[in-house]
């Protein structure tokens, strides 16, 4: 699309020739073509009326007329051409008592993000994150020592328990309580990072094994996510 | 008497409400639709819009009326503007930049030279040979967001509702082709 002369279209060259076409065509779908170039016809035929109305207008200066002045003027005549014909809106900008009331009753009234989206897309719980070691430490879940400890501890439990055979990741898990398995999960995790235990899943049957292994292994680590509920 | 006095001062009330109406920007384009100045004014609004651009014509501005699309009273603008253009100096002084201002009348000269509509990729090509890209980027995308100027959805640009309101375009191009005329004698 530019801005070319819409005279340089023969509308009269192209209406006959529509003309000549019209009684050959039989088919709805070359009837709506036939239809849809009279139709971009009228609009060039538009575009024409426009062209001449400007071009009568005391607004149409030859384009390279304007190209050629326009290279001439520094930015400074420029812009004050365009002060010279300007005539700024007054308006202002404000604040009015009905304004802020109405915006204090928005905000009053509007509901928290948490609770905005709750039937959409349900309720927005914190993300799921990483607690380190130093951070347990800090809450009082461990002291260093006794971390150590309970480490070698349940290495030395699944290394009996396994055997050098794969052992049930849940099964090992326990039933006590809820923490108990949350604390004897991360444990285990931090065993399996270090590569003093391994971990092996069965996608189809969800099952999860784990195994002891006496002398730490070195490879490309992988993350499982494995959930820890209070009923499993 | 009394009815006399009861109807100046009806007028003189909906007057100070056709100003109130006219300063406070409501939306985010300056100005008033007719439909809208009829509910705040009764019928007889363009009446009272006449008196209060009388009235602040010592003040230096007036009331103008921009025609809508449609050409119907109801889609009519209307707005308080300047009734004479500021000083340079005043205007350089309110923090609008001179090159920006440039590229505006530039574009509008351009557009209006190729009978009102014209590809924004012509309009840029046109501009890059005075200013710098960012600047014609910048600028063009600014305008169009304020009115001045108008992109369709086929990339031509025309020349926005606010130049029309705004802007005394036979003005701007006398003075352009005059100015260029002299700085070439110099």
């Amino acid at each position: 699309m530019s801005s070319a002369n819409p005279f340089d279209v023969d509308i009269r060259e192209k209406i006959l020739i529509l003309r000549q076409k019209l009684p050959e065509l039989k088919f709805l779908d070359e009837l709506l073509v036939d239809a849809e170039a009279m139709l971009e016809l009228t609009q060039i035929v538009k575009l024409q009326d426009q062209w001449l109305k400007s071009r009568a207008s005391s607004l149409y200066i030859d384009p390279l007329l304007i190209q050629l002045k326009v290279k001439l003027l520094p930015k400074e005549a420029l812009s004050e051409a365009f002060i010279k014909s300007w005539h700024p809106v007054a308006q202002i900008d404000q604040l009015s008592p009905r304004g802020i009331e109405k915006a204090f009753v928005y905000w009053r009234d509007l509901v928290p993000i948490s609770e905005r989206f709750k039937d959409k897309f349900g309720t927005y719980g914190i993300k799921p994150g990483v607690v380190d070691y130093s951070e347990l430490i800090s809450l009082g879940v461990f002291t260093k020592d006794e971390f150590e400890t309970n480490l070698v501890q349940l290495h030395n439990e699944l290394l009996q328990r396994s055997n050098g055979d794969w052992v049930d990741y849940r099964e090992f898990l326990g039933d006590e309580s809820y923490e108990s398995k949350v604390r004897r999960a991360y444990m285990l995790a931090f065993l399996i990072s270090e590569g003093r235990a391994l971990l092996k899943t069965e996608p189809l049957s969800g099952k999860v094994w784990t195994m002891a292994i006496a002398e730490r292994v070195r490879g490309v680590p992988k993350s499982v996510a494995i959930s820890i509920n209070g009923e499993s | 008497m009394e009815a006399e006095s009861a109807d100046r001062a009806l007028l003189e009330r909906k007057v100070r409400r056709a100003f109130q109406v006219l300063v406070l920007q409501r939306g985010r384009n300056p100005g008033v639709k007719g439909w809208e100045m009829k509910r705040h004014l009764g019928r007889d609004y363009r009446k009272i819009i006449e008196v209060l651009s009388e009235d602040v014509s010592p003040m230096g501005l007036e009331v103008f009326e921009v025609k809508g699309l449609d050409g119907t009273d109801d889609s009519s603008r209307f707005l308080l503007r300047f009734k004479e253009p500021p000083t340079v100096s005043e205007a350089e002084n309110s923090g609008i930049r001179i090159d920006d201002l440039a590229v505006l009348a530039a574009t509008i000269a351009f557009v209006n030279s190729k009978t009102g509509r014209v590809g924004r990729r012509e309009v840029e090509q046109f501009l890059r040979e005075k200013f710098p890209k960012w600047r014609i980027d910048y600028s063009l995308d600014r305008y169009v967001k304020r009115g001045y100027l108008e992109q369709d959805d086929r990339g031509m640009v025309h020349i926005g509702w606010r130049t029309h309101a705004e802007v005394d375009e036979k003005t701007l191009m006398t003075l352009l082709l005059s100015r260029a005329q002299e700085v070439a004698k110099k």
